[in-house]
């Protein structure tokens, strides 16, 4: 089959099995972007979650597709993964004591689910996110 | 999608350009690619506290997409997803700190930072196209525009490169019993570290997966120069769980 390849600046074999000295090789795939997008979530005061603390992104594909997706707060985004610590700091519970903001995500066949919860106490106040999500063309 | 537009379609290995399936392609000019503007292998070494911050510079004006790896805190041999460490982005630069880690010692950081926006959304402002192969998003003129956030594919730039043959899928029952995980081992024999993404296909979870407070499933996985690594435990019962694993040419280090 024919190939098409893009050395990177400074390369000069375009002929090399190391491929990672292409910016492009079309014998691998490259990702490919099918669904884009941005949202706010909240959890509100004295929650640990609630409606407003999860969003659902209809991607329709009918099979599971690689996604990147982040969570902004006071500026600064963090990357999204299956679930954990958020690592998004200064946020009191209703004890005033720092709390864990967990974010999570869940995939199916059509939809992306991304989500937040305070752990294990209620925000002292309501506190809002944007998440961000790029959900690609190739599967799983 | 423009279909009165010309469009450059690739095809995967084996498959047919027009058959129409767009996963079957390796390559499509109706659809934007994930363009890598920076990445780098650094290091982070932390203070007598553990703690410690490097700061890169992107300038791009916007918050970039991006992605990390980290070695040296859960093991020293392994590249795992970011994890102990935090990482964020801003406007203008990627944060990585170290809190409270292990006192004086150094940490490996790789990071990807994309020209993407984290919504791909366009804009303009920047003078940051480069290469002769220029695919622009509907609406720009390829020969002209100068702002990566409006362009599909630029040929100046990384995009990452799936290893189709190394990619795939292994079917495990996953171990409950706490501290012990699971350990699935996958060669992938690159002789370097590449990036690499795993899922949880029953549980419709990427990894790291880790719910923090109710002993729950933990999972994440690791990579060297030969193999992947998918280490895994369950909640309070043993669990068959197929994981799907994405290996990348993209270097790492």
């Amino acid at each position: 089959m024919a190939v098409v390849k893009i050395l990177k600046e400074g390369e000069t074999n375009i002929d090399s099995t190391d491929i990672w000295r292409f910016n492009f090789h079309s014998d691998f795939p490259t990702f490919k972007i099918a669904e884009k997008g941005s949202h706010e979530i909240s959890i509100q005061t004295g929650n640990t979650a609630d409606a407003g603390s999860a969003y659902v992104i209809l991607h329709e594909l009918g099979y599971k597709p690689i996604f990147f997706a982040w969570i902004e707060y006071d500026g600064k985004s963090y990357p999204i993964y299956g679930e954990g610590d958020s690592q998004i700091k200064g946020i009191l519970d209703e004890y005033g004591d720092e709390t864990m903001i967990v974010v999570y995500t869940e995939l199916d066949t059509d939809n992306l689910t991304i989500g937040v919860y305070s752990a294990p106490y209620g925000v002292q106040s309501t506190k809002s996110f944007i998440i961000r999500w790029l959900i690609m063309i190739d599967e799983f | 999608m423009n279909f009165n537009m010309a469009v450059l379609l690739i095809a995967k290995k084996t498959k047919d350009a027009l058959s129409g399936v767009e996963k079957d392609l390796a390559f499509s000019s109706n659809r934007s690619c994930m363009i890598e503007m920076f990445s780098d292998n650094i290091e982070l070494t932390t203070n007598g506290d553990g703690n410690g911050t490097l700061e890169i510079t992107h300038n791009l004006g916007y918050v970039p997409a991006f992605f990390m790896f980290e070695k040296g805190y859960l093991d020293t041999l392994y590249w795992y997803p970011q994890y102990a460490m935090q990482v964020y982005a801003t406007t203008t630069k990627l944060i990585v700190k170290a809190n409270c880690l292990d006192a004086n010692t150094t940490y490996n950081i790789f990071y990807s930072i994309s020209g993407n926006r984290q919504d791909d959304a366009e804009g303009s402002g920047n003078n940051n196209v480069s290469g002769r192969l220029r695919i622009s998003k509907s609406g720009y003129d390829a020969e002209t525009e100068m702002d990566v956030r409006n362009m599909r594919f630029i040929s100046g730039k990384n995009v990452p490169k799936i290893d189709e043959d190394l990619s795939g899928s292994v079917t495990e029952t996953i171990n409950s019993d706490y501290p012990y995980p699971t350990l699935i081992t996958i060669p992938h024999n690159l002789g370097y570290v590449p990036v690499c993404f795993v899922f949880d296909s029953d549980l419709g979870k990427i990894l790291p997966y880790t719910v923090p407070l109710y002993g729950g499933a933990s999972m994440i996985h690791h990579v060297d120069d030969t193999n992947l690594y998918i280490e895994a435990r369950s909640g309070e019962n043993p669990e068959s769980e197929t994981f799907k694993y994405i290996i990348l040419r993209d270097k790492i280090a």
